[in-house]
């Protein structure tokens, strides 16, 4: 046998079914002094949020304050809380921040925000790259609908007329950012027998019973 | 020297991954398209955040450096077969993964692995638009447990000696208690590849049973390699782990794992 002190980069283990399988490994701060009561920054290094064809680009990386005592992650100036040992493992970013932005953005809109959410709107704008969302959002025809659910074939969706329409999966792709039954507004183009051959710009709807 | 196959290995995870860069908004929005492409194939998804909050010391006081704390997410696609997930997709910012699972029904061979990537790489790099790659990693997951060797696992107790050809107890004392933990780390250097493979045992939490890693890469960062040439160092490396699988396990063992 060969000892060699050298060893060059550790090799990143990719077993899926051991991660998949075991619960979220949970914070250990045993015996250390430091006050975890206090909040602790982290960085989550990210900047440009999608789904679908909803975009959101910050200024700067989104940062978390992690309360470990308490168990909470807050999302800085986003009033969005997490718990630390269930929901924070599995949280989907882009989603969360989107659906947090298009709600305020919506009430903005309507003029319909309450105070701490006003408060909230004006610390998120800062952080927000606006004029690149402003020129992303062309206007092109409003609909209203109700999400209806999703199958193989598309996104089916009831227009604001009372009709059933089903959208393809890529072109309804940001409909995920929706529970079912919930209403929103988007522009759209009409193709054929008006069929929707593009979505973008979805909003919730004030009247939407779940928002996070 | 023929390869020796065996009917019953206790391998039940085979999986490639490889590493690569790409900048955050290109990453982000194709992702989002892959997530919804891939769908029809690999119906399950789902997401998981890993958090790293790294304690340091200043002065004797313990502190938490903002640069040293990380969160990473990962994306995983799973596919099944007759009930059983056995195929799965994992996607990092930096990183992708192809595993392949074992299943009651389909005990699994390099062979399937290989189409698999083949087949699955190339999709998700003509995807993402990403031609360049530091190199591959291959990993072998073996499972030593009452399930995947009976004739030797008969109790709550494994006989590490009469399976495995290291990780040997020098003195008179030969009872092991958990947790088990050892590891080798070896340099390949025959041939144009330096390969560095990883060969680690330890316990699984909560079961009686250990589990042997053999991870071989080529990674480096400083690497620039295609996708075909990535392939090929996957190959290679496959044969460099099965060398060590026939030295690491006891004929015995060997015998009982069905050789054909």
């Amino acid at each position: 046998m060969i000892f060699s002190s050298h060893s060059d980069a550790t090799p990143i283990a990719t077993c899926a079914r051991y991660e998949a399988d075991r619960a979220p490994i949970p914070i250990e701060v045993n015996g250390s002094p430091l006050d975890f009561d206090q909040p602790h920054e982290i960085s989550l290094q990210r900047r440009f949020f999608s789904v679908g064809n909803q975009r959101v680009s910050l200024e700067r990386d989104l940062m978390l304050e992690v309360y470990i005592n308490a168990g909470v992650v807050r999302i800085k100036d986003w009033g969005i809380k997490l718990s630390l040992y269930d929901e924070a493992q599995e949280i989907e970013w882009d989603r969360v921040i989107l659906r947090k932005f298009l709600d305020l953005y919506g009430k903005a809109e309507s003029g319909s925000l309450d105070e701490s959410e006003r408060e909230q709107w004006g610390s998120i704008i800062e952080q927000v790259d606006y004029q690149r969302f402003c020129a992303e959002r062309a206007p092109e025809i409003y609909i209203e609908g109700t999400y209806i659910g999703q199958d193989a074939k598309g996104w089916n969706v009831r227009l604001h007329d009372g009709t059933a329409r089903q959208i393809d999966l890529d072109t309804g792709a940001s409909l995920r950012l929706l529970e079912v039954g919930e209403r929103f507004g988007a522009m759209v183009r009409l193709g054929n027998h008006g069929s929707i051959i593009s979505m973008s710009n979805i909003s919730m709807l004030a009247d939407s019973e779940r928002i996070a | 020297m023929p390869k020796i196959k065996y009917r019953r290995p206790p391998l039940i995870e085979r999986a490639v991954s490889i590493g690569y860069s790409i900048e955050e908004e290109p990453y982000q929005l194709k992702l989002d398209s892959w997530t919804a492409g891939i769908k029809k194939d690999f119906s399950e998804a789902s997401v998981q955040n890993k958090w790293e909050i790294e304690v340091a010391e200043k002065n004797g006081m313990p502190y938490l450096p903002k640069d040293k704390q990380k969160i990473t997410t990962k994306y995983q696609f799973w596919r099944s077969t007759g009930g059983e997930k056995d195929h799965c997709i994992q996607v990092w910012r930096d990183r992708v993964s192809f595993n392949l699972l074992r299943t009651n029904d389909h005990p699994r061979t390099y062979e399937d692995l290989r189409v698999f990537i083949h087949e699955w790489s190339a999709k998700w790099a003509r995807h993402f638009e990403i031609s360049s790659f530091r190199g591959a990693t291959l990993e072998y997951v073996n499972i030593i447990s009452t399930q995947t060797m009976p004739l030797f696992c008969k109790s709550r107790e494994i006989p590490i000696g009469d399976i495995l050809t290291t990780f040997r107890v020098p003195g008179p004392i030969q009872n092991l208690a958990p947790p088990y933990r050892f590891l080798f780390y070896l340099n390949h250097k025959q041939g144009e590849l330096p390969v560095r493979l990883r060969v680690k045992l330890e316990d699984t939490p909560g079961e009686v049973a250990l589990r042997l890693n053999f991870t071989a890469s080529t990674e480096k960062p400083e690497r620039d390699v295609g996708l075909d040439a990535m392939l090929k160092e996957v190959d290679v490396m496959h044969d460099v782990i099965l060398g060590e699988f026939e030295a690491f396990f006891t004929e015995k063992a060997k015998d009982s794992f069905g050789p054909t």
